[in-house]
């Protein structure tokens, strides 16, 4: 008589238990299992804004996100922006990443760093941890889906379906990874990125080889791209193009020296390129004196400023951006500005606390949306930082 | 009567279920009205428009509310007479503290809570059906009996579209409205199936 009943209940316990089984590998590869770093913290923020909140998407590697502060940039010129980058990046990853920004958002500008056109080769764009730092940190989506089908070998690809499979062995990284991962828990309980993916070092560059930054205004002089480089940039401009996306490209102050001169040349050829395409290049560095940025003080290392070059950048590249190019700004809910008052006064916080490092002590300390920097920004002031250049 | 602690629990299920009903109707219109208006964020707060959404929320949170309390009383009654009951309840508690998490969190933990939830929310009914369908084999009412059978297949297909249209909400962030205000059809659709099968099972136990 109870055969039914039997028959109901067992295939309920046996879905339960895959469900159990289903879930806790989500569970493990969400949080635990997973390689948690600043280039998660940011990608996973990105996903978290709003739907069509953002009036700028940056997109590209660490020189942008470095470089650019979005709460600066909303504190002065009064528009909303995100930095969707991501650690060497790969060119095939800009166009996912336009494309993902198209999925999620209508932003008003979408700005790409170029610096993942400019190797003097195409060996980043295989590069796997530099491929699996992004990409490992998107949603599951057609976007994502067509570059695994398109660009992974077919004896990875599991890899990237379920992370999990690659980084089940990180248990035994713990409880170093304890931090990153509470920092995870924290962003995702509070439904947003407090820096919108700025990341900092609190350091200044004591270089040991001389800088050329005072040539580059001169510098015409042009060197071709890796040709498969080229070949995606075409790609990009092509879809941009269908797309009608307002694409805008920059390439930020980086100290040069002779080691990375030929950069400057391949960025000049790229912006040759980019303008015949009718799309707007900014080659700010080349104009790196011009902005005011300082060798002797701006810089951390030799490919990225501090928080004295990020703030000059940001009110330089936000009036282009606002003037020059005409962004149409769209106005905020009072919801949206009590949000990003938190965002200007969390940027500024994170100013004074680099700027006491580095004025107080010779330590060198990263500074990220993790839960140790942000504990430690309450004990400084949340106010305006008036530029003393 | 042969099951009074079951024919109460089960008359409170069938009023839970109306009360559900209602929940899901007023948030379904408050979404079209918010879809309808064109724009995907909240009006402000000042606006005529931003209190009557809120009206129609605020009721369809209080009808939910009410019809949670009353399902709880109702199975904690129907559980002296049949056991299965007593497994439903258990699933309600889940349910709440699902409700709860969701309420306090944003992002993937929200997402896992509420997919959760919605399964849970499943296993209440078919347990609750499982419950009445052993009580209507002990009455010898095949009527019953075959209509659970089919009601189990009903609610599982609704909530399980249901449940699939809530994962592909995250995939879809554009439809993801859209997306919700069909999920809620579908949960009405299994809302109604489990109240008729309620309302003919007190009819049941009442006479027994």
């Amino acid at each position: 008589m109870m055969k039914y009943q039997l028959k109901v209940t067992r295939t309920i316990k046996v879905s339960l238990f895959l469900l159990a089984i289903m879930v806790s590998c989500l569970v493990l590869q969400q949080f635990f299992l997973r390689n948690v770093d600043h280039n998660s913290l940011r990608i996973e923020g990105f996903y978290q804004e709003e739907t069509d909140s953002l009036d700028v998407v940056f997109i590209g590697a660490s020189d942008i996100y470095t470089s650019f502060m979005p709460g600066r940039a909303y504190e002065q010129y009064g528009f909303t922006s995100y930095l969707l980058a991501s650690e060497s990046i790969t060119s095939e990853g800009i166009k996912t990443a336009i494309k993902e920004t198209v999925r999620t958002q209508h932003p008003g500008m979408i700005v790409v760093e170029a610096n993942a056109f400019l190797y003097g080769d195409s060996d980043n764009d295989v590069n796997e941890a530099h491929i699996h730092k992004f990409f490992d940190n998107l949603p599951m989506s057609e976007n994502k889906l067509d570059y695994i089908q398109n660009n992974v070998p077919v004896d990875q690809r599991w890899e990237y379906y379920f992370p999990l499979i690659k980084y089940h062995g990180l248990w035994t990284e713990y409880p170093e990874r304890l931090h990153m991962i509470a920092s995870n828990l924290t962003l995702d309980m509070r439904g947003f990125n407090y820096l919108k993916g700025f990341r900092t070092t609190a350091h200044v560059l004591q270089p040991d080889k001389p800088c050329l930054n005072s040539k580059l205004a001169e510098e015409n002089e042009e060197l071709d791209l890796d040709p498969k480089l080229e070949k995606r940039l075409m790609d990009l401009l092509d879809y941009c193009d269908e797309q009608k996306i307002n694409l805008m490209f920059v390439r930020a102050p980086h100290y040069v020296t002779k080691d990375t001169y030929n950069r400057v040349k391949r960025s000049n050829k790229m912006a040759s390129i980019v303008n015949s395409r009718g799309y707007s290049y900014y080659t700010l560095e080349n104009d790196a004196q011009r902005i005011g940025i300082d060798e002797k003080r701006d810089f951390y290392n030799v490919d990225h400023m501090n928080v004295y070059g990020a703030i000059k950048f940001t009110d330089y590249l936000s009036e282009k951006i606002l003037y020059r190019e005409e962004l149409k700004v769209d106005p905020l809910s009072d919801e949206q500005k009590e949000n990003w008052s938190e965002v200007v006064t969390a940027t500024n916080q994170l100013y004074r606390y680099c700027d006491d490092i580095m004025t107080h002590t010779d330590a060198t300390k990263g500074a990220q949306e993790d839960v140790y920097t942000l504990l430690k920004l309450g004990d400084y002031s949340g106010a305006p930082i008036e530029r003393k250049d | 009567m042969k099951y009074p602690n079951a024919y109460s629990g089960v008359k409170k299920l069938f009023t839970s279920e109306i009360l559900n009903i209602i929940s899901a109707v007023l948030m379904f219109v408050a979404v079209l009205l918010a879809l309808l208006d064109g724009k995907s964020k909240l009006p402000d707060v000042d606006s005529a428009q931003f209190w009557s959404l809120a009206a129609f929320v605020l009721l369809s949170a209080a009808t939910g509310i009410a019809a949670f309390i009353i399902q709880i009383i109702g199975l904690n009654q129907a559980r002296r007479d049949e056991w299965y009951f007593n497994k439903a309840l258990y699933f309600v508690i889940i349910c709440m503290v699902c409700t709860l998490v969701m309420t306090f969190t944003a992002g993937t933990v929200n997402s896992i809570f509420a997919a959760v939830d919605e399964v849970f929310t499943l296993l209440v009914n078919i347990y609750a059906i499982l419950a009445i369908f052993t009580l209507a084999e002990y009455l010898k009412d095949t009527v019953i009996q075959k209509t659970g059978k089919i009601m189990i297949v009903v609610i599982t297909v609704l909530f399980g579209i249901a449940l699939i249209l809530q994962i592909a909400a995250g995939f879809v962030p554009r439809k993801a409205e859209i997306l919700g205000v069909i999920k809620s059809g579908f949960e009405v659709l299994g809302y109604i199936a489990c109240m008729v099968y309620f309302g003919m099972s007190k009819k049941m136990l009442g006479q027994s």
